[in-house]
């Protein structure tokens, strides 16, 4: 019975270890996948003057994946034109839809801002300020994925190690 | 959608709510204007009337509910579909076309660049003109067009009218029908340059009006070119212009002629005497190619035809 013990407690720490360096690689994922959004969303309204719901639904279609309900539902709202500003349907959505993400508060933040900006400049201010955004994007890709090699290794180690502490506590 | 939905969810909130209190019939409606500081003004059943908080029409504006800054931005953004950028092109026009065919003048501060228009800043003047189409108005004129000698054609014809008095709407469904036909005559192949985006009021490339099934639209393209290239690419038996008034218009509308198709267009003017006094269509009139002149005037409402005539100036009505 103790060794079983020992053997969940042991595994199950190791999970955790497992399961925290997962989160933090699929935010690297996700931020990525943001990224490859914007740059199609830069390319529909610089090249196809496209209005913002159609290029937020095209964004969605052309880039399957968890962040994508986040534009399409921002889409559907804006669509709809029950008097919200942009930045309130926005703010909706990214609640909505990103809160199974494994995106940070930081990460949220950031995207919130640029809700606040899109829909009324002009082409060239409204580019330039999703471009803005991509360069901020990619510097939070860089940092996660240098941080990402030595927190997964400390996580998977934290697990087991602390899996083995609590097991020699118990015994 | 319904009409009143499809007016209300132009404006900002506060509006919208002020324009449900008023019980408005959106059939009526003409206009509403905004501009900044000032009292908000409806066009309604051909008069004039401000409207306070309460959604009360009143005939003088001191009570009348005043227009902040912040809700045109917000009315714009509405119009605009949260796109303004994507609408660079029509506010250097002063026009936004919105889905159902309300055109949506804008007033601001202009950017120039090398003498040109180059974008609009600081929006503090809307006027929203709502699309009546009247299907049916050119009930009366139909007939007189349809050539009496030849089956499938019809004459070369200019409406005539001074400003106001409705000869877009009646040129609008003259073309509907025209394209349509009836069970007696075949439908004709319609081409329309739509200079100014008043005929189809086209939304996303999509006429909003009714201009037929059978029915090609060049939007805001110059008449002068769009004739030829619609001519070149969509093989018209009638083209339609609305305005002609300068030479180019006058010298594309002669080789459109030349070849083969036939005319219909509007222009300003009281009479056809007023026209003979206008250089650039005296000489077309000298010649004797429109042999169908319909003329409006303001009488009693708008679009009353005060008469049709012929090449000689006979009245056949």
């Amino acid at each position: 019975m103790k060794l079983a013990g020992a053997i969940m407690v042991l595994l199950s720490c190791t999970g955790m270890g497992l399961f925290l360096s997962e989160q933090h690689k699929m935010r690297i994922i996700q931020l990525r996948e943001l990224r490859r959004h914007m740059n199609v969303l830069y390319g529909e309204i610089r090249y196809g003057a496209a209005e913002l719901p159609e290029a937020l639904e095209t964004t969605a279609i052309r880039n399957k994946g968890d962040i994508a309900p986040f534009f399409l539902l921002t889409a559907k709202k804006a669509k709809e034109l029950e008097g919200h500003r942009f930045s309130e349907i926005w703010k909706y959505a990214m609640e909505e839809t990103l809160k199974t993400t494994c995106l940070r508060r930081e990460d949220k933040q950031l995207l919130e801002k640029l809700g606040d900006n899109l829909g009324f400049l002009d082409q060239k201010t409204q580019l330039a300020t999703i471009n803005l955004y991509i360069h901020n994007l990619e510097e939070c890709i860089e940092e996660g994925t240098k941080e990402m090699k030595e927190k997964v290794r400390l996580y998977h180690l934290l697990g087991v190690l602390g899996g083995i502490f609590i097991t020699i506590v118990m015994l | 959608m319904e009409r009143k939905e499809e007016i209300l969810r132009l404006f900002s909130i506060k509006i919208r709510t002020i324009l449900k209190e008023a019980k408005l019939d959106y059939e009526k409606l003409q206009e509403i204007r905004l501009r900044v500081g000032k009292p908000l003004l409806l066009l309604y059943q051909n008069r004039e009337y401000f409207i306070n908080e309460k959604g009360q029409l009143l005939n003088d504006g001191e009570e009348a509910y005043c227009m902040t800054q912040n809700e045109i931005r917000e009315t714009m953004e509405y119009i605009s579909n949260y796109s303004l950028y994507a609408f660079e092109e029509e506010l250097r026009q002063g026009f936004i076309t919105v889905k159902g065919g309300h055109r949506v003048g804008i007033a601001g501060r202009i950017i120039l660049e090398d003498e040109k228009i180059k974008a609009m800043k600081y929006i503090s003047f809307l006027n929203i003109r709502f699309a009546h189409e009247k299907k049916g108005c050119a009930d009366m004129v139909i007939p007189y067009i349809w050539n009496m000698e030849k089956e499938h054609e019809i004459y070369h014809t200019l409406f005539i009218s001074p400003p106001g008095c409705g000869k877009t709407t009646l040129l609008r469904d003259t073309i509907r029908q025209l394209s349509n036909g009836t069970r007696k005559r075949k439908g004709l192949k319609v081409g329309v340059v739509d200079e100014r985006s008043e005929l189809g009021a086209c939304y996303m490339g999509i006429p909003q009006n009714d201009l037929g099934i059978r029915t090609d639209l060049l939007d805001c393209c110059p008449k002068a070119k769009g004739m030829m290239m619609l001519i070149r690419s969509m093989s018209p038996e009638v083209i339609a212009v609305d305005e002609i008034g300068s030479k180019e218009d006058v010298k594309a509308l002669e080789q459109a002629m030349y070849c083969g198709c036939k005319l219909i267009g509007t222009v300003h003017g009281s009479s056809v005497r007023d026209l003979e006094e206008k250089p650039v269509l005296k000489e077309l009139l000298k010649k004797r190619i429109f042999k169908r002149f319909i003329i409006l005037e303001k009488k009693e409402q708008v679009g009353t035809i005060q008469g049709i005539y012929n090449e000689k100036g006979v009245r056949l009505n």
